[in-house]
C-alpha cells in the first residue's frame, strides 16, 4: 500500500490510532507498576503511620499482658474475684479467636511458623490461666499463689519472647519489601519514559508523513494562486498533482475552474468585440435616424394637409349620397306599391282562370247533352224514316189494291204526312242542335283560348311581380349600401380628423425621438468607450499558448 | 196515276206505282266485277238476287251520295200488276236506288206533257206536274238497254237462292 494514496482522512485516523496505541502501552505500562508499588506509595504510608500510632496505643492480641494481670488482680483482690474472673475469661477468648484468625490468614511461611511458636507458647500460657480460674473458682489461694509465682510468669516470659522474634522477623521482611518496591518503581518510570519517547518519535515520523505532500501540494496551489492573481493572468497553466487525495481532488477542482474562467474570459472578450463594433453601428444608425425622423415630420406635415382634403371631399359625397338614397328610397316605394297592384290582379286573374275552367266543363257537359239529343233526334229521325217507307209502301199497296184501296191510300198519305213533320221538326231540332253544338264548341275553344290568355297573363304578371320584386329588393339592397357608405364616409371623415390629430401628435413625437436618437448616440458612444475598456482589462488575461 | 217520287240531284222523278214491288231501305249492295255502267251491284231480296241499278250513275252524276232517305225501288219487270212481296223467276226484278224516296204523288196520266229525253232508250219520260212541281216520269225497262238488262237480270240470277 502506497501511502501517497491514502487520503488525508485516511491518514489523521492511521495517525490517531498509532497515538492512541502508544498511550494504552502507556497506561498498560503505568499501571503494572502502579499495582506493584501501590502499597509504598505516600497515601500509604501516612496509614501506615496511623496504623503505628494504633499499634503503639493498644497492646497487640498477640501479647497476653491484661490476663497475666487480671490473674495477679484476682489473686490480690478476693472480693472482686468474680468479675475478675469473668473478664479473665473474655481475655482468653479473644485471644484464641484472634489467634484461629491468623492462623488461617498469615500466609508467608517463615513467619506462619514463627507465630506459630509464639501461639504454641500463648497456648500453653491460657492452659495455665484456665488452670488458675479453676483455683480461683475454688479459692484454692495455695495453688493460685504456685501459679502465679511460678508458672504463670514463665509461661508469660516465653510467649513474649517468641512474639518479639516474630515481630522482628515481620520487620525485617517489610523493609525487604519496600526495597523491592521502590526497585519496581525505577524500573518502571525508566520502561515509561522508553515508551513515552517512541510514541513521540512514531507521531512525528508519521506526521511528517501525512502533512508533507499535503504541505508541498497546498504550496504549489498557492503558487499558482499568486501567479494567477498577478499582472500578467496566466490562464494557460495548470497544476499538475498525481496524487489521489484532497488535495489532488482540489487540484483538479482548480484546474477546471481556471479552464472555466478561461472559457467565460474568451466569451467575454468576444463579446466586448461585438459590443465595440455593435455599439459603432448603434451610433451611426441612430445618426441615420436622425436623419430620417426629421424627413419624417416634413412627410407628415404634407399627409395632414391631403387629410384634410379627403375629409372635406368626404363630406360633399355624403351629402349626395343621402340624396341618391332618397331617390333610391322613393323608386322602392313605387315598386312595392306596384307589387301589391300585381298581386291583386293575379288573385283577379286566378279568379278569373278558374270561373272559365267552371265555364269550360260546364260547357263539356252542355256538348254531352247536345250529343244525347242528337243521337235522340237521330232515333226519331230513323222512326220518321221507316214510317214514310211504310206511308210510301201502303201507298204503292193501295194504288194495287184498286178501288178497295182508296180510304187505305188515304191513311198512307196521312200516315206520310205525319212522317214528314215529325221529320221537318226532327230536322229543325237537328239543326237547332247541330247550331247549338256549334255554339258550344267554339264556346269551348274560345273558353280555352281565353283560359289560355289568362294562364299566360298570370305568368307575365307573375315574373312582372317577380322583377318588381327584384328591383325593389336591389333598391332596399342598394339603400342598405348606401347607408353602409354613408356610414363609411361619416367614419372615414371621423378617421381623417383622427388621422390629423394622430398626425400632429406625431410630429410632436418626432421631436422627441429626435431628442431621444441623439441621447441613444451619446450614449452609444459611451458604450463604444466602455467596451473599449473592457477589451483592454481583457487583454491583460493570457488565454493561448 | 199514283207514282213514287224520288230525287236525282235536285229534280224530282217518278215511277209508276204499278211497276213497283215495294220499296225497301237503301242498304248497300254487293259489287259486282266487271259489271256495265249504272249496276252498281246485286242485293239479296225475298230470297232473290236483285240487281241493283244506281240511277245518279246512269244520269252521269256519279255515285249516288250516302244518305239516310236513300231507298231502293224494287221493280216487277213483268208489270204484271202482281201482289206485293211476291218475286219468282217469271218475274224478274230490277233495284233502282234513289234520293229522297219519302213520298207518293198523284198524277194526271192524261195531261200534256213535254218530252224533252232525246231517246226512248234513257228510260226518260213524260214531264209531269202535281202539287209539288214538275216531276219527270221514269220508264224502268227503258233504263238501260234490253239486252244489258236481259244479261244484268240473267247474271243475277232473279232465282229463289
Amino acid at each position: 500500500m502506497n501511502l501517497r494514496h491514502l487520503r488525508f482522512r485516511q491518514r489523521f485516523f492511521l495517525l490517531g490510532f498509532l497515538v492512541l496505541a502508544g498511550f494504552v502501552a502507556l497506561l498498560l505500562v503505568a499501571g503494572g507498576l502502579l499495582e506493584r508499588v501501590m502499597v509504598n506509595g505516600t497515601l500509604y504510608e501516612e496509614i501506615a503511620e496511623d496504623k503505628d500510632l494504633v499499634a503503639d496505643l493498644l497492646p497487640p492480641p498477640h501479647y497476653l499482658v491484661e490476663p497475666f494481670l487480671l490473674c495477679y488482680r484476682i489473686a490480690a483482690n478476693p472480693q472482686e474475684r468474680d468479675e475478675l474472673l469473668g473478664a479473665l475469661e473474655a481475655e482468653l477468648a479473644a485471644y484464641k479467636a484472634s489467634r484461629d484468625r491468623w492462623r488461617a490468614s498469615e500466609k508467608d511461611s517463615a513467619l506462619k511458623a514463627s507465630l506459630a511458636a509464639a501461639s504454641e507458647e500463648g497456648d500453653r500460657f491460657v492452659a495455665i490461666a484456665e488452670r488458675f480460674i479453676r483455683s480461683a473458682q475454688q479459692s484454692d489461694d495455695a495453688a493460685m499463689a504456685r501459679l502465679l509465682a511460678d508458672e504463670l510468669p514463665h509461661a508469660f516470659r516465653a510467649h513474649k519472647a517468641r512474639v518479639a522474634a516474630a515481630i522482628t522477623q515481620v520487620e525485617g521482611q517489610i523493609s525487604a519489601m519496600q526495597d523491592e518496591a521502590a526497585s519496581a518503581v525505577v524500573r518502571g518510570k525508566s520502561l515509561s519514559v522508553g515508551i513515552a519517547v517512541s510514541v513521540l518519535l512514531l507521531i512525528f515520523a508519521l506526521g511528517y508523513f501525512v502533512m508533507r505532500p499535503f504541505v508541498n501540494s497546498l504550496g504549489t496551489i498557492g503558487a499558482r494562486m499568486k501567479q494567477l492573481s498577478e499582472a500578467e493572468a496566466d490562464l494557460t497553466a495548470r497544476i499538475e498533482i498525481e496524487s489521489r487525495d484532497e488535495v489532488g481532488e482540489l487540484a483538479e477542482s482548480f484546474n477546471d475552474f481556471v479552464a472555466r474562467i478561461a472559457a467565460l474570459v474568451h466569451a467575454v472578450r468576444r463579446s466586448s468585440v461585438q459590443l465595440t463594433s455593435t455599439s459603432t453601428e448603434m451610433a451611426a444608425t441612430s445618426r441615420e435616424q436622425q436623419a430620417t425622423v426629421a424627413n419624417f415630420g416634413s412627410s407628415a406635415s404634407q399627409i395632414a394637409a391631403s387629410v384634410h382634403q379627403i375629409s372635406a371631399t368626404g363630406t360633399e359625397l355624403m351629402a349626395t349620397m343621402d340624396e341618391v338614397r332618397g331617390l333610391a328610397a322613393h323608386s322602392a316605394s313605387l315598386a312595392t306599391t306596384g307589387r301589391s297592384n300585381l298581386d291583386a290582379m293575379r288573385t283577379t286573374m286566378g279568379q278569373l282562370t278558374d270561373s272559365s275552367s267552371s265555364i269550360s266543363s260546364r260547357l263539356a257537359v252542355i256538348n254531352t247533352k247536345t250529343d244525347d239529343i242528337s243521337s235522340v233526334v237521330t232515333a226519331i229521325t230513323k222512326v220518321a224514316d221507316q214510317t214514310n217507307l211504310l206511308s210510301v209502301n201502303a201507298a204503292i199497296e193501295a194504288e194495287k189494291a184498286g178501288e178497295y184501296g182508296r180510304g187505305f191510300l188515304v191513311v198512307a198519305q196521312e200516315i206520310r204526312r205525319l212522317a214528314d213533320q215529325t221529320a221537318a221538326a226532327t230536322l229543325d231540332i237537328g239543326e237547332t242542335v247541330a247550331e247549338m253544338e256549334t255554339a258550344v264548341s267554339a264556346g269551348v275553344m274560345e273558353m280555352d283560348k281565353f283560359g289560355d290568355h289568362v294562364r299566360r297573363s298570370v305568368r307575365v304578371v307573375g315574373e312582372v311581380g317577380t322583377q318588381l320584386a327584384e328591383i325593389i329588393e336591389q333598391v332596399e339592397g342598394i339603400s342598405g349600401r348606401f347607408e353602409g357608405v354613408s356610414e363609411g364616409m361619416r367614419s372615414q371623415a371621423q378617421g381623417a380628423d383622427q388621422i390629423n390629430d394622430a398626425m400632429r401628435s406625431l410630429n410632436d413625437t418626432v421631436q422627441t425621438t429626435v431628442t431621444s436618437l441623439r441621447e441613444v448616440a451619446s450614449v452609444a458612444e459611451d458604450l463604444r468607450s466602455a467596451a473599449n475598456a473592457l477589451n483592454q482589462e481583457l487583454g491583460k488575461f493570457r488565454l493561448e499558448g | 196515276m199514283q207514282a213514287v217520287v224520288f230525287y236525282v240531284g235536285s229534280e224530282r222523278f217518278a215511277i209508276d206505282t204499278q211497276s213497283v214491288a215495294e220499296v225497301i231501305p237503301g242498304i248497300a249492295a254487293r259489287p259486282v266485277p266487271s259489271a256495265p255502267e249504272g249496276l252498281r251491284g246485286v242485293i239479296e231480296y225475298r230470297g232473290l238476287v236483285v240487281p241493283v241499278l244506281d240511277l245518279c250513275r246512269l244520269f252521269g252524276r256519279g255515285d249516288c251520295p250516302p244518305r239516310l232517305a236513300n231507298r231502293i225501288l224494287i221493280c216487277d219487270l213483268s208489270n204484271s200488276g202482281a201482289r206485293w212481296g211476291v218475286g219468282t223467276h217469271d218475274r224478274p226484278m230490277l233495284g233502282i236506288l234513289a234520293e229522297n224516296v219519302t213520298r207518293v204523288t198523284t198524277l194526271d196520266p192524261d195531261a200534256q206533257g213535254s218530252h224533252p229525253s232525246p231517246t226512248k232508250a234513257s228510260g226518260l219520260g213524260r214531264i209531269l206536274r202535281d202539287k209539288d212541281g214538275l216531276v219527270q216520269l221514269v220508264q224502268v225497262r227503258d233504263l238501260i238497254p234490253p239486252e244489258t238488262l236481259a244479261t244484268v237480270v240473267r247474271a243475277a240470277g232473279s232465282e229463289p237462292v
